[in-house]
């Protein structure tokens, strides 16, 4: 690898400083995560009590699903959050002055956001879990399952984890002041934009022509709603490369 | 060491800063870039830094160009600027963080600076009041090995010991393969330090002369010393006598008073022109 472009050592130097300068903001976030779950926990058991929910299938065993739930939560707000430093002036320069590469910081923010967090993420979950069953199988006469890793009915959720968050980090690196909300903002913008536009494709078809017009509308409606999780791939890929000109063009 | 050729600059929006600006420095030499509020000094040191984008022109530092902010390049820059980030690290924990981004950070040197600006480098940054933060960085710059160290302001928040203290450390550092770009307004706190003068106004270089140059061609007296007031080129009136910068005839032996020489500069510029040999 050409060594002014990437260095295993500087990336390593750098992931060390990320994780040192993020370490408080991983913890609060993961707490949002946490957070969720405890609230959408509590929500079930406001609706019906505790038997309600061991009931429905017990949601306290829902552990993998909520796993997810949250990790995309607090996960979105991380990536959202992260480019932190562009946030003052004198934190722009601290950062661009660092003797790196624009790829090696690149690289940096995408490890911490979409492998050390999630990692990060998973050890506080299921430490999480533990807790939360072995003092609930205390307090009830029940049996909460342990959270069991095995998130593979998830797998394409998660792999739209990975690429969707990238339009947080590009967001991140774009917005200098709240930039999660402008992100959230953008991006209901665009899904308003795309129910629209479905909304009037839907109301224009010409049902008196047959069947033929609204079989084509349905495919394609078909192709972006049900492989959803295949265009993150390419939206992933963008952003990230839209992230990386943003950092590259920044200026302090 | 810097080449700038016709370089052009100006933010978004905004009236040009700088035109066509040519500028030449080389190593070994500790520079004084001087300039009243808003001259365009913190922009200059940004773009020849690489954190600015020049519009137009070429810039070179250490032949590379400072917007691609190569490692190389970072690593053989050290830029202290007049604002610091607010850190919460541990200052030891900082140095372990930062310095082996600079293949030549020498922790001997660091140690030695932060005993001579007497600060425990086991304490929080956040601790720090802005002078002892800027003691630290100050500490750290001249460890880093850093061929270009370049300082905005760096005596701003300094206490006079601490500025004496300042002044030593930047000497001793000083090497033949080093350039040090010192930009400040407050001119007194370099005196006897720099040896090359730079004086920017309107976002042009007025004036660039070695101190040895000044030496040879101005003379900094009092107005009672040289009466006739056809020979001054700038005087100021004081509460006694007046000070007054005449051409150097030569047998006089006079210290540069840079604040005078600022002064006459930036309101006769015509007077002080630098000629291209120069």
């Amino acid at each position: 690898m050409n060594n002014s472009t990437i260095s295993l050592q500087r990336l390593g130097s750098l992931v060390k400083l990320s994780l040192h300068l993020n370490l408080k903001r991983m913890l609060y976030t993961v707490c949002i995560g946490l957070g969720v779950v405890i609230i959408y926990l509590f929500m079930f058991n406001s609706v019906g009590g505790i038997n309600t929910i061991m009931n429905r299938d017990m949601y306290f065993n829902q552990h993998e699903f909520f796993f997810v739930l949250s990790l995309y939560i607090s996960g979105f707000v991380f990536s959202g959050s992260s480019f932190i430093r562009f946030r003052t002036k004198q934190g722009t320069i601290d950062y661009l002055m660092i003797p790196a590469s624009n790829t090696e910081k690149f690289f940096s923010e995408v490890l911490l956001t979409t492998l050390v967090y999630p990692l990060f993420f998973l050890l506080i979950y299921w430490l999480f879990s533990v807790l939360a069953n072995s003092m609930l199988n205390s307090v009830f006469p029940a049996f909460f399952m342990p959270f069991s890793l095995n998130i593979a009915p998830y797998g394409l959720g998660l792999m739209f984890y990975f690429f969707i968050q990238a339009i947080f980090l590009f967001g991140a690196a774009s917005f200098q002041k709240i930039p999660l909300m402008k992100i959230l903002l953008w991006i209901l913008l665009v899904a308003v934009s795309i129910v629209l536009s479905f909304y009037v494709t839907a109301s224009s078809v010409d049902y008196s022509k047959g069947t033929d017009e609204l079989a084509a509308i349905r495919i394609s409606e078909s192709l972006l709603l049900y492989y959803w999780h295949f265009w993150a791939i390419p939206i992933g890929l963008v952003f990230w490369l839209l992230a990386f000109l943003k950092l590259k063009e920044k200026e302090a | 060491m810097i080449t700038v050729k016709n370089l052009s600059f100006h933010y978004a929006k905004k009236k040009e800063l700088f035109h066509e600006l040519n500028l030449e420095l080389g190593q070994g030499n500790i520079v004084g870039l001087l300039g009243k509020n808003g001259a365009g000094k913190t922009s200059l040191i940004k773009i020849l830094t690489g954190l600015l984008y020049p519009k137009a022109g070429e810039c070179q530092m250490l032949g590379e160009t400072p917007s691609k902010r190569s490692p190389q390049f970072l690593g053989n820059v050290y830029f202290l600027p007049e604002e610091i980030e607010e850190s919460n690290l541990r200052m030891d924990k900082h140095v372990a963080l930062y310095a082996p981004f600079y293949p030549k950070f020498d922790n001997e040197a660091f140690a030695s600076n932060m005993t001579s600006f007497g600060i425990d480098s086991s304490e929080n940054l956040k601790n720090l009041s802005y002078g002892q933060k800027k003691q630290f960085y100050i500490s750290f710059g001249l460890a880093s090995g850093c061929s270009l160290l370049v300082f905005d302001e760096p005596t701003n928040g300094l206490d006079i010991p601490s500025k004496s203290v300042f002044r030593k450390l930047v000497a001793s550092s000083m090497t033949d393969d080093k350039l040090i770009l010192i930009s400040t307004h407050q001119v007194r706190d370099l005196g006897n330090l720099i040896d090359r003068v730079l004086v920017l106004n309107n976002g042009a270089i007025i004036f660039n002369k070695s101190t040895e140059d000044i030496f040879s061609q101005y003379d900094f007296v009092s107005t009672d010393t040289v009466p006739d007031s056809t020979q001054w080129l700038y005087h100021e009136r004081g509460l006694g006598n007046g000070k007054a910068i005449v051409p150097s005839k030569g047998h006089l032996e006079s210290k540069i008073d840079l604040e005078l020489l600022f002064s006459g500069i930036v309101s006769h510029p015509e007077k002080f022109k630098t000629t291209a040999h120069e």
